[in-house]
């Protein structure tokens, strides 16, 4: 039991007073995050990062780092339950599900058991994928030490294929989101050549789009621009929440063992095939209509209804940090800020990464079963506070959201050129919002663009320009043949429902 | 870019007139916050930027608004520059104050 032994050396890397205190330090500020309008676990974390350049410096540093980052995104998937049921306004997209019936329950008065299930449940999805992790990425990590360029860039294939097949959007807008993507990745140095390109003489663009100014315009000025335009004004259930409730709902709660169970599954597969958070909720909470005995009663203030789509979420939002950390393909737009962070701190991710960095991993793996832990008391103990936020004027909250979106875009670089992209980044993210067209492909396709073109091309040259190449062996074979599968499921799926519907 | 442009064209046919004044509320100070950052650097901008906010559509009192918008810029000084020792873009008005 090799991982035993990494993960109990882990705890110790982990256990540190620093380590501890950052992670508290995360998860409130990731609560706060998750509960703020146009701030979530993407920007977030993203405006976050610059602050820890000099933190990951010091000797054991980089640990410290990816323990307050990551601690930050469990805070924000905590706190996205806390708006979707007091306030009926889901704080981040993969909370969407849980006001089904956790708004319903708080119109009832039962907004503490709503969201103690809530948190609950989170914690339970985050557990479990959090021991998929533990166990499934030395595996998968051994296995991927043996990939060249044409598995790599059928791994990059599959993940994008997977936006396309698995997406709740119109696969042809997650498609033109996605080559907008790529289009961008492409601006700045050639990856094989170094040549430049798509720069028009300009300085500015020499480095290409940082996805990480995208990921605060796109998200924070975005989100910003639609709340100011459904109303300024909050209208939230009180929140209250004591021991004897948590009690209660904790007996409660074992009734739906095999609900969490099934979600948990759910979340977990829809967070390693990078299908991300917000379709795990939906079709864990759609799975546990149809199989519950009170399915008909849904949407009028089930616990049931909590449980489902916020064990998924969590799990998924958890389990997207395994191929993050494996293969180097992070599977949410989070995962992808945590791994821009690495690699600024100068750490490869990817299989070498279990070997080179052990207590970088495992210290971050065991960080995760204690700041869940950590989150869910945080989180039961202080949600009036939390609630309280809330009720700050936009007036006051907005332009004050606009200055950490601004701090945090031009920290990246030192430069105002990048707080000028966030503006534009900003109305790009509106505009696709108000037409439904989904953010994450293309923030994916800035990330990975790069990587996958320079495998895509080093494959290539190692081939001799021969495509076949990608069906030479069983493993890259199988994962090009799913990929592709994925990319026509859609197309699949429409011809087969307009022949039933013809015959 | 043609993407872009089209997708300004598209917005205005979604978007109600009131709303869009609403969205342009925020859109419009932010380009000139932006602007001022370059200019007077990102703490004095930012001050105006919030005090404006307050004053505009909160119709705060000048006190107020003069705390709150005062007292987040220190609160982010203090983060940003003294505990994390991350340099923000500044101006004349930190010069005069000694901390430029």
């Amino acid at each position: 039991m090799d991982e035993i032994q990494s993960l109990a050396h882990g705890f110790l890397v982990a256990l540190s007073f620093k380590n501890v205190a950052f992670m508290f330090v995360g998860i409130v500020l990731g609560v706060i995050i998750g509960v703020l309008p146009g701030l979530g676990g993407a920007n977030g974390v993203a405006i976050l990062l610059p602050l820890t350049f000099s933190m990951a410096q010091q000797p054991g540093g980089t640990t410290t780092a990816i323990i307050l980052l990551s601690c930050i995104y469990w805070g924000a998937l905590f706190g996205g339950a806390i708006t979707s049921i007091l306030f009926n306004i889901p704080g981040e997209p993969w909370s969407v599900a849980t006001t089904f019936d956790g708004y319903p329950l708080a119109q009832q008065g039962r907004a503490g058991s709503a969201l103690t299930a809530a948190f609950t449940s989170s914690f339970v999805g985050a557990l479990i994928a959090v021991i998929v992790i533990t166990f499934l990425s030395p595996v998968v990590a051994k296995f991927a030490l043996e990939f060249g360029p044409p598995e790599f860039f059928a791994v990059y294939l599959l993940t994008f294929c997977a936006f396309v097949g698995m997406s709740k959007e119109p696969p042809f807008k997650t498609l033109a989101s996605m080559m907008l993507g790529f289009a961008l990745a492409a601006v700045g140095t050639d990856p094989v050549t170094g040549a430049l390109r798509l720069t028009f003489g300009t300085e500015s663009l020499l480095n290409g789009f940082d996805f990480l100014v995208a990921v605060i315009g796109l998200f924070g000025i975005g989100e910003i621009l639609l709340t100011l335009e459904e109303g300024l004004e909050f209208k939230g259930a009180n929140a209250k929440i004591n021991m004897r409730v948590v009690l209660d709902t904790w007996i409660e709660l074992p009734r739906y063992w095999m609900t969490s169970l099934r979600a948990a599954a759910v979340g977990c597969f829809m967070g390693i095939v990078p299908g991300g958070a917000t379709p795990a909720s939906f079709m864990s909470y759609g799975v546990a209509r149809r199989f519950s005995p009170n399915g008909d009663k849904f949407g009028t203030g089930q616990v049931e209804g909590v449980v489902a789509p916020e064990t998924a979420a969590h799990a998924a939002g958890t389990s997207a940090l395994l191929p993050m950390l494996t293969l180097g393909v992070p599977g949410s737009p989070t995962a992808a800020v945590l791994l821009g962070g690495l690699l600024i701190w100068g750490l490869q991710p990817g299989p070498l990464l279990f070997v080179e960095q052990k207590d970088f991993v495992w210290g971050l793996i065991a960080s995760m079963y204690l700041g869940n832990i950590a989150g869910l008391i945080v989180v039961l103990t202080c949600v009036p506070l939390f609630a309280a936020i809330l009720r700050i004027p936009f007036s006051v909250i907005a332009p004050v959201i606009v200055v950490i979106c601004a701090i945090g875009s031009y920290t990246v670089h030192n430069s105002i050129f990048d707080v000028w992209m966030m503006i534009v980044f900003g109305v790009l993210g509106y505009g696709f919002k108000k037409l439904n067209y989904p953010l994450a492909p293309l923030v994916l396709a800035i990330v990975l663009g790069d990587r996958a073109e320079a495998s895509f091309r080093q494959a290539m040259l190692v081939s001799q320009g021969d495509m076949t190449v990608f069906f030479s062996n069983g493993l890259v074979g199988t994962m090009t043949g799913l990929a592709l599968a994925l990319l026509f499921w859609p197309l699949a799926s429409w011809l087969i429902s307009r022949f039933r519907a013809s015959a | 870019m043609i993407a872009l442009v089209n997708r300004k064209d598209a917005e205005r046919d979604f978007v109600e007139l009131g709303k869009l004044k609403l969205v342009l509320a925020v859109l419009v100070p932010a380009v000139i916050y932006v602007a001022l950052i370059s200019w007077i650097g990102i703490y004095v901008a930012s001050v105006i930027f919030i005090a404006f906010f307050m004053r505009w559509l909160g119709k705060y009192a000048w006190w107020k608004v003069a705390v709150v918008s005062v007292g987040v810029m220190v609160a982010f000084f203090l983060i940003f520059e003294v505990w994390f020792l991350v340099p923000l873009p500044k101006g004349p008005v930190e010069n005069l104050l000694g901390v430029g």
